[in-house]
């Protein structure tokens, strides 16, 4: 048989001023549903910090642990006022509960265990925190350069098909979003150079600034940008998420070097995939203007076809090229270093996620100024 | 294996000291593991035995002190040998610590390929034989996420086992098991101390498991030793606190730390006229 509990009994709280003393007597139930403000507003209506408050809790039929809490917070309230307490009666469920409850010193230990930071302690923390992340990331390359280019030198090298399997699912499987992008791309390059261009009845010329402003520029980078959305996210979830069930730590005790088995063909697989989705990108993208400039500028396409050739240099694909496996580097590091370094539980993850995209937009397009810029000075 | 062998130290700890931050969780330890022993790690919660087992395993630089595992320090060794050095030990983490995208068979098979040059297809033969040896061998198709916590756990020692470790580490291994698994677990412990002569290590706090399975026990409190020895000992320990965790007994409040509700309490007597 089932019995619903009875409603708690409202609280009604009599106070009383004798001689010297406050009489403040408690009735009903000190629970959830009753926990009214009048008991901390009685208690906090005491008179002079002379008079002594007596408490009478004698006919308190319920308590739990929400009532007993506000009971106590009120009390220390008093005793942080200098007013003097004291329990006349307590009923059998209050006695037993507030002598359950744990110490009040134990929890002001807690409270004051950590203060907070001064501002000099502040700046110098976060100093610190940007030079050990500067030092980790900078140990992070130079394990992954050793795992990726002198380690297979001298017979400790890396597995093929550990690196192939990154190839396929951060270069295979990027394919048709790379794809659309970039033949939507090229449609707008070669209308806004047609904007341009019909002043001085150079329609031909589309394919020139299309050509070059892919193979160049825009090939590179914006496949740089899709992959740092699609992989760096993915890199630092996945290793992130093995950091946090202690698969790593597993690979370590098992002699499996985490930088030779994980972060090593994710960069490797990365510098493999990228340039090729560039290039596929430059292709596609050049398909683009050629649907603009031959179908719609009504551009001979033979004409097109040669104009591209004459004005895209070998020379610029492969500037592109050098450029997106830099790019595929950055974007592999960063991934690999936020996962890597996830501390603390599954939360951590997704912050790592979103700093690992974040990051590696910057850097990639802060790295492509300084190549263009590099490539302006002395190309 | 001859005797001399059986008692000869293979993990050694040195005033190990370890810290998070500014936070001393070891402040000097000094253990040694002989061979063929089972030691188990006791204390309350927080203490620092995943700590201590994480700085014995090598996963974590000691701030200060060191480690030895068959006389060489780990950080001190380069990578070759601390990796060759690292595949005498198996390790059961608490959550099994699977490799997400392998099936249970292939992670079972991983090291023997990794390490052995295994061809997959016997070294899968080979999982098959570790995975019923802890009653896992109907689900060595399944991926760790289709497991169960108790599977995983016994998945992860089958890994564990594969390169036939000469020590072995569990951190809780029942934590979370059914008691008849858990007890199960126990058993397998004994058997392969008794009958592969593995060195064993475990932190616990199931009572029952500690009663099975200690040879060696050593109590963790408030970063140090409390007490070390075999269980007896440890029983018989004049630190009140040792006795009373074998006890299940909740440890009196040091004199002195009433509180001021308490004593707000004891003035009612004199109150009531
Ligand atoms: N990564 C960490 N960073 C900071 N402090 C930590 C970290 N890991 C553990 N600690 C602290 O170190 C102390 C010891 O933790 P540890 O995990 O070793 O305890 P334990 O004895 O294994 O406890 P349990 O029995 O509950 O597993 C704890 O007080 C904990 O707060
Ligand atoms: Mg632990």
């Amino acid at each position: 048989m089932e019995s619903k509990p009875e409603p708690a009994s409202p609280i009604r709280v009599t106070t009383r001023a004798e001689n010297g003393h406050l009489l403040v007597r408690v009735e009903g139930d000190l629970v959830l549903q009753g926990y009214s403000p009048e008991l901390r507003a009685a208690l906090q209506g005491t008179p002079s910090p002379a008079g002594e408050v007596w408490l009478d809790l004698e006919s308190v039929g319920r308590i739990n642990t929400i009532g007993a809490a506000a009971l106590l917070e009120s009390l220390s309230e008093l005793r942080t006022r200098g007013v003097p307490f004291r329990f006349l009666a307590l009923s059998v469920p209050v006695r037993s509960l507030l002598a359950a409850l744990p110490h009040e010193a134990a929890i002001e230990r807690t409270r004051s265990l950590r203060p907070p930071p001064g501002i000099l302690e502040h700046v110098g923390g976060e100093a610190y925190t940007a030079w050990e992340h500067l030092h980790q990331i900078a140990s992070m390359a130079s394990q992954a350069l050793t795992w990726c280019c002198i380690a297979p030198l001298t017979g400790r090298g890396l597995k093929t098909h550990f690196v192939l399997q990154q190839v396929s699912r951060h270069g295979v499987d990027a394919i048709p979003i790379v794809s659309l992008i970039m033949f939507v791309i090229g449609l707008i390059l070669a209308l806004q150079a047609d904007y341009q261009l019909r002043q001085f009845a150079a329609t031909i010329y589309i394919a020139d600034l299309v050509g070059v402003g892919l193979t160049r520029e825009l090939g590179p980078l914006m496949t740089a940008v899709i992959l740092s959305g699609r992989s760096a996210a993915s890199i630092a979830a996945e290793i992130g998420t093995m950091r946090v069930t202690e698969e790593i730590d597993a690979l370590v005790t098992m002699g499996m070097n985490p930088f030779k088995y994980l972060i090593a063909p994710r960069i490797l697989g990365l510098i493999i995939a990228l340039p090729a989705l560039a290039l596929l990108g430059d292709c596609i993208g050049i398909l683009g203007g050629y649907v603009i400039g031959v179908f719609y500028k009504d551009i001979p396409s033979a004409s097109y076809l040669a104009e591209t050739r004459y004005a895209v240099a070998v020379s610029d694909v492969l500037t592109g090229l050098a450029k997106s496996a830099a790019f595929a580097a950055i974007i592999g590091l960063v991934g690999c270093y936020q996962g890597y370094y996830v501390r603390g539980g599954p939360q951590e993850i997704g912050r790592a996620t979103t700093t690992a995209v974040v990051l590696s937009l910057f850097l990639v397009i802060a790295a492509d100024l300084f190549f263009t810029f590099l490539f302006y000075l002395f190309g | 294996m001859n005797p001399s062998a059986r008692d000869e130290p293979i993990l050694e700890a040195r005033d190990l000291i370890a810290r998070y931050g500014d936070r001393t969780v070891l402040a000097g330890i000094n253990l040694t593991v002989r061979r063929g022993d089972i030691l188990t790690i006791l204390g309350g919660s927080g203490c620092g035995k995943t700590t201590l087992l994480r700085h014995l395993i090598g996963l974590a630089v000691p701030a200060s002190g060191q480690v030895l595992f068959l006389g060489h320090n780990l950080h001190a060794l380069d990578d070759a040998e601390a990796e060759r050095l690292r595949r005498r030990m198996g390790v059961l983490f608490q959550g099994g610590a699977l490799f997400g995208s392998l099936t249970v068979e292939e992670n079972v098979a991983l090291p023997l390929v990794e390490h052995l040059g295994m061809e997959l297809r016997l070294a899968k033969r080979i999982a098959q034989i570790q995975l019923s040896l802890v009653e896992m061998q109907h689900a060595a198709q399944l991926l760790p996420g289709e497991l169960s916590g108790g599977m995983r756990k016994r998945a992860g020692l089958a890994r564990a086992l594969a390169l036939d470790p000469e020590i072995l580490f569990f951190d809780e291994p029942s934590a979370g098991l059914d008691p008849i698994t858990s007890a199960g677990l126990d058993q397998l412990i004994l058997r392969l101390n008794r009958e592969m002569g593995m060195t064993i290590v475990v932190v616990t706090h199931e009572l029952p498991s500690i009663f099975t399975i200690t040879r060696t026990a050593l109590m963790l409190d408030q970063g140090r030793i409390a007490a070390s020895g075999s269980l007896e000992e440890l029983q018989n320990s004049p630190n009140p606190r040792v006795r009373q965790f074998l006890q299940r007994q909740i440890p009196d409040r040091p004199p002195g730390s009433k509180s001021w509700i308490e004593a707000a309490m004891v003035a009612k007597g004199s109150a009531d006229s």
